[in-house]
């Protein structure tokens, strides 16, 4: 049974999610603060992290940037009542793997966790190629000449799909059965922001492969024209 | 019979002539600068200050004549008294005068004279000119020929061996050598010069001193929405500036506090209405059957989209929350209808996306240009008919997101962009803040929003720049 953190200041929202998740099998630990859960993550190995933003003793952001910084991977999706103006953008340049707006469908929620720990050995075991890209799907990462990013497992299944399809367009809907697994229950939040991430992390190991809107309707793989 | 008002006339257009007057000079007043007014105020200074010392030595002169010709021949006996020279016994021998002033007493016969004589009135030493003057008073006035002269008469030598000394000028000389003393053209030239270079060192000194604050207003310039955590530096500013700056600095902080105060107010009321929303959202989730179970998750769902979309109207209402940097519109329009795409094959309506070969570059804020499209679209799906296309276009002058619904009534035109406003069809559900938000994010990237029926359906324009 898969274990994650729950950091949540409300106890009856906590509670509510971690019936949610014990129903598909997920058990998660509920704290209500950062430093509680500091000390838990210490102890105790988890394949998720739950994390609310509004805290009483700080910003949830804060306790992820400490993990991150201590170089801890866990996989994080990050809760926010904001929904702020830039919040889709920023949400996403603290280290967090995902994110979900609240009120959020707890259908949805959990879709999310699940993608998040879904095992990477899970996927084929295959090394697709594209351009300059590499995808390591075991190790979680894509390579770029000596460059190389751990990507989220919701990030690979989408990167996979696009690889595969070696340039021609995948649509949304693809890309999001692929990555959550279920065809209506994630927003389209969801690709959003994972599309976004992946966009960052292509730039970031110096890929000429670009990510491509196709006319709204979905995602294409192509080397950049310019240096082409 | 004649008008009362006639004879109010001519004072009524002499007021209004005044006040027209005061009026101009104020306006004048009000647009030289510190230099040139500082130069005035001391061209003027200057000249009352030459009028006054005239006015002043001329009236004293007239008023204190005598006392004046007496002073001046005290001055000229001192001088005689000490170029008296003494024998061994005490008695004067000669008179010798500084080498300037030898010439004098023969040069001037008629009108200077003196005589040193003894206790007995016999004369010992005299000066080339013939005597003048009585010899009885200290200071006296006598007309010798139609010459008017003054004479002095001091005490000279020890009081065992007393000798006096009688001197006389004429008062022609007297007032020739008094009226050599200022000369008109020299007063002016003088201040003149005095002028000018009192306006040099003004100007500079007001330069210098005004400098700290030219280069603070400079640095004031340059504060902007953006870097309000900025202050201006009262490094080098003058005491009397100081207070200025710091009040300008003191201000500047309460503007970043009061701009944190209204970023922490919207976290936490966002997090205040949201929290219990997803709450109560999630009780409702897992209860499992009860018969308005999707009505109530539908209301939530309504309610946390109105609250969103104050907090995002809230939030887009101040110009301090944009973060403007060229941005591909193109990219963005891509992005959005994407993000759309699934809402649009839910309500059967197609999303058509029309853009240029070239990317479209603006000073934008991309978050806000992408909530700016998408509640367009979202709008627009709302009010297209099933199998309704809605075609999104964006061109180098111009965004367009045009639907194919019933289109605007021409009474509803003006009501379109108010808060909490909903067209009077209602078919279907909206907070009635999405088009405010979008006049606002116009407004702040200073690009305008029109819309037009375009029977059938709606067609609104955002025209760049």
């Amino acid at each position: 049974m898969a274990r994650v953190l729950l950091v949540e200041d409300n106890v009856r929202l906590s509670d509510l999610v971690a019936k949610a998740l014990l129903r598909v099998a997920i058990e998660a630990d509920c704290f209500t603060d950062i430093e509680s859960a500091w000390e838990a993550i210490g102890q105790q190995e988890y394949a998720a992290l739950i994390l609310d933003r509004t805290l009483p003793d700080g910003d949830g952001i804060g306790l992820l940037r400490r993990l991150r910084d201590g170089r801890n991977a866990v996989p994080c999706l990050v809760l926010t009542a904001r929904g702020a103006v830039h919040d889709r953008v920023e949400g996403l340049e603290h280290g967090a793997d995902d994110y979900l707006s609240k009120p959020f469908a707890m259908e949805e929620l959990v879709a999310r966790v699940k993608a998040l720990i879904r095992r990477p050995a899970a996927i084929r075991s295959m090394e697709p190629v594209l351009g300059d890209l590499h995808l390591r799907p075991e190790e979680g990462l894509v390579a770029c000449g000596g460059a190389s990013v751990a990507l989220a497992p919701a990030e690979l299944q989408i990167l996979l799909s696009l690889m595969q399809a070696n340039g021609r367009m995948v649509q949304r809907r693809r890309l999001e059965q692929t990555a959550w697994g279920l065809s209506e229950a994630v927003t389209p939040n969801a690709l959003d922001v994972a599309i976004h991430r992946l966009r960052k992390k292509l730039l970031g190991i110096g890929s000429r492969v670009v990510l491509v809107n196709m006319r709204g309707q979905g995602y294409s793989l192509l080397e950049s024209a310019g240096d082409a | 019979m004649p008008d009362p008002g006639d004879a109010q006339r001519p004072a009524a257009a002499l007021g209004r002539l005044r006040l027209a007057a005061t009026r101009a000079w104020e306006g004048l007043w009000e647009r030289l600068s510190l230099s040139t007014k500082l130069i005035g105020a001391l061209v003027v200074a200057f000249a009352v200050v030459f009028l006054l010392v005239h006015w002043i030595s001329n009236s004293f002169e007239d008023s204190h004549y005598d006392l004046l010709s007496q002073r001046t021949l005290s001055k000229a006996a001192e001088v005689v008294v000490e170029s008296i020279r003494w024998d061994a016994a005490g008695r004067p021998v000669a008179v010798e005068l500084p080498p300037d002033l030898r010439w004098l007493p023969a040069a001037l016969q008629d009108d200077l004279d003196f005589r040193i004589e003894d206790r007995d009135g016999r004369v010992l030493i005299r000066s080339p000119g013939q005597a003048h003057g009585d010899a009885a008073s200290t200071v006296s006035r006598t007309e010798q020929d139609g010459t008017l002269f003054r004479s002095v008469t001091v005490a000279v030598g020890t009081p065992d061996t007393p000798y006096t000394l009688h001197l006389s000028l004429t008062d022609r000389l007297l007032h020739l050598l008094r009226t050599q003393v200022i000369s008109w053209p020299t007063a002016l030239i003088t201040t003149v010069l005095g002028l000018v270079a009192v306006t040099l060192i003004v100007l500079l000194a007001v330069r210098r001193l005004l400098r700290p604050l030219h280069d603070a207003s400079d640095a004031a310039a340059t504060i902007s929405s953006e870097n309000l955590h900025r202050r201006l530096s009262t490094e080098g500013v003058p005491v009397e500036i100081r207070p200025l700056i710091t009040a300008f600095n003191q201000a500047l902080g309460r503007l970043e506090h009061g701009f944190r105060i209204q970023q922490e107010f919207l976290a936490s009321a966002a997090h205040e209405l949201k929290t219990p929303l997803a709450l109560i959202r999630g009780q409702i989730e897992l209860e499992h059957d009860f018969a308005s179970r999707d009505l109530l998750l539908k209301d939530i769902d309504l309610m946390a989209r109105q609250v969103h979309q104050l907090l995002h109207l809230a939030e887009l209402s101040e110009i301090q929350n944009y973060r403007f940097e060229q941005v591909d519109l193109c990219a963005v329009a891509l992005d959005v209808v994407g993000y759309m795409e699934r809402k649009a094959v839910r309500s059967r309506t197609s999303l058509e996306l029309l853009l240029p070969d070239l990317p479209v570059y603006a000073m934008a804020d991309a978050s806000a240009v992408f909530i700016l499209l998408r509640n367009l679209i979202e709008n627009a799906i709302d009010h297209s008919p099933a199998g309704g296309e809605v075609t999104v276009s964006i061109a180098n002058e111009a965004l367009q997101v045009i639907d194919r619904g019933p289109g605007i009534a021409p009474a509803d035109m003006p009501r379109l962009f108010t808060r909490f406003w909903r067209g009077s069809a209602r078919t279907y559900e909206g907070a009635g803040l999405g088009l405010s938000i979008c006049q606002e994010i116009v407004l702040a990237h200073r690009w305008s929003i029109n819309v037009r029926d375009a029977s059938p359906g709606a067609c609104f324009t955002i025209t760049l720049g």
